[in-house]
């Protein structure tokens, strides 16, 4: 292999794009060369810092509202008009537009039982160990690996949780079951190293959920930083929040809700996972 | 558009406000004119919901297909656009240099020297890397997005990253000389 084919090869690998034929050679080269496998993780790093330069991009308060209300402005026949967004009146406009339409958004969150979410913690977790992304077979799996693994398949965005802060707490496995038909929906579900029968499963679902029990919405209830809505089926407890316009929720038969909360309070929204 | 195609388009398009707008962002390096592009990126997604087929890989991918032909469009309207980089001209250009690996530095604190390193880069390789950068587009998607061949990217992808490569290098010399001078 020349310099420039390892080279080349050693950043495909690191992207999770290196051609199947071709993994195997590398993976071996990896085996024996210190400073190949020291290649692969400073492109995955170079990849990661480019990627947290434009996350910390800063976006425009109230980007998200205008947009919306010139979209709604739009649906009702009114032409579309490009204007700057950024001008003070239009500002003014678009809240006032924003206050009669965008509030009965919330109307419009998908209701899932906390049921579904507890019958898949149960089943995928314990059961089956569903792991749908091999993470498992994974050799040497490290957080970036399983997330890129991830994120191959996966039609969305899924900052997965960081559960650094959480405990002693490893990636399992994850699957794309879903408590409703055409959820989309990601179970990742961590276990702890010290207690393998202590599992706790994050759901990362791509739309806003509304948590509910015999089909009556569920009650909030607040923790340090978040606002929660919790459930609960058998001695499962269920807990949902929605942040960046996705629902994240958190399953487990060993914590009480209180507990739960102290978790989910710990837990960050990151492109990293905690790896075993 | 029908009532529930509005509310599945809101629903579906919305999420992806901040990344258009990031990747526009750097691309127009212009707060104003990025906002621009995001909100016509939406009116003419919008428009064309219709015929959008969800298909694997979601609607993130469409929106930044239309937001970069935006850009394109917007560039070629102000006599921007830049001059591309042909197939020959970018292997002679490779064969030319040699190929080298990323320094060894703490990339956990470099973001803003990778940032302006990638905004240095010209308009196609920064394009190609934005998209790297978002990283859960695989090859075949960011191909997609930019209506090239997966070669193209993979070719692109490589150029610029040598590009990145190389002006992080003069950081890493300097990096090493405080290293040398501090155990002195």
């Amino acid at each position: 292999m020349s310099d420039a084919n390892r080279h080349e090869r050693l950043a495909a690998y690191a992207d999770g794009e290196l051609a199947p034929e071709l993994v195997r050679d590398v993976e071996q080269l990896l085996d024996r060369d210190a400073s190949a496998k020291a290649e692969v993780e400073r492109w995955q790093a170079l990849r990661a810092a480019a990627q947290r330069g434009l996350d910390n991009e800063p976006v425009p308060a109230g980007l998200e509202s205008r947009l919306l209300a010139r979209l709604r402005a739009q649906s009702g026949h009114r032409g579309p008009r490009l204007i700057r967004l950024g001008a003070p009146w239009l500002a003014v406009a678009a809240a006032l537009i924003l206050a009669v339409t965008y509030w009965p958004q919330g109307a419009q969150a998908t209701a899932v039982e906390a049921g579904g979410f507890a019958k898949i913690y149960r089943a995928c977790a314990h059961q089956h160990r569903h792991d749908d992304f091999r993470l498992r077979e994974m050799k040497e799996m490290n957080c970036a690996k399983a997330l890129a693994q991830i994120r191959k398949t996966v039609p969305f965005k899924c900052d997965l949780p960081d559960m650094t802060a959480c405990g002693k707490f490893y990636v399992d496995g994850a699957c794309v079951c879903a408590p409703a038909e055409g959820l989309p929906v990601v179970h990742v579900y961590f276990r702890n190293r010290e207690d393998p029968q202590h599992v706790v499963s994050v759901f990362i679902v791509d739309r806003c959920v509304k948590l509910c029990a015999n089909g009556e919405q569920c009650g909030g209830c607040c923790g340090g930083h978040r606002k929660y809505v919790a459930g609960k089926d058998g001695d499962v407890n269920v807990l949902c929040w929605t942040e960046k316009g996705r629902s994240y929720l958190l399953a487990c038969g060993r914590l009480d809700r209180h507990q739960l909360v102290a978790m989910a309070d710990n837990v960050k929204l990151a492109a990293t996972m905690n790896g075993k | 558009m029908a009532k529930t195609d509005e509310n599945s388009f809101e629903e579906l398009a919305l999420p992806h406000v901040d990344l258009l707008y990031r990747v526009a962002r750097r691309l127009t390096r212009h707060d104003h004119e990025a906002e621009d592009i995001v909100q016509e990126t939406f009116f003419k997604a919008y428009r064309a919901f219709g015929r959008f087929e969800m298909r694997e890989f979601g609607i993130r991918p469409w929106l930044l297909k239309i937001l970069n032909n935006t850009f394109l469009n917007r560039q070629a309207r102000e006599k921007k656009a830049p001059k591309s980089t042909d197939h020959v001209t970018l292997e002679q250009t490779q064969a030319d240099e040699s190929v080298i690996s990323p320094p060894e530095l703490d990339y956990d604190h470099l973001d803003e020297e990778v940032k302006q390193a990638l905004d240095g880069l010209k308009t196609e390789f920064r394009t190609v890397m934005l998209l790297w950068a978002t990283s859960e587009l695989s090859y075949q998607e960011i191909a997609d997005i930019l209506d090239v061949p997966i070669g193209t990217v993979m070719s692109r992808l490589h150029r610029a990253r040598q590009n990145l490569v190389r002006a992080l290098e003069p950081y890493a010399r300097e990096q090493r000389i405080v290293q040398v001078k501090s155990q002195e």
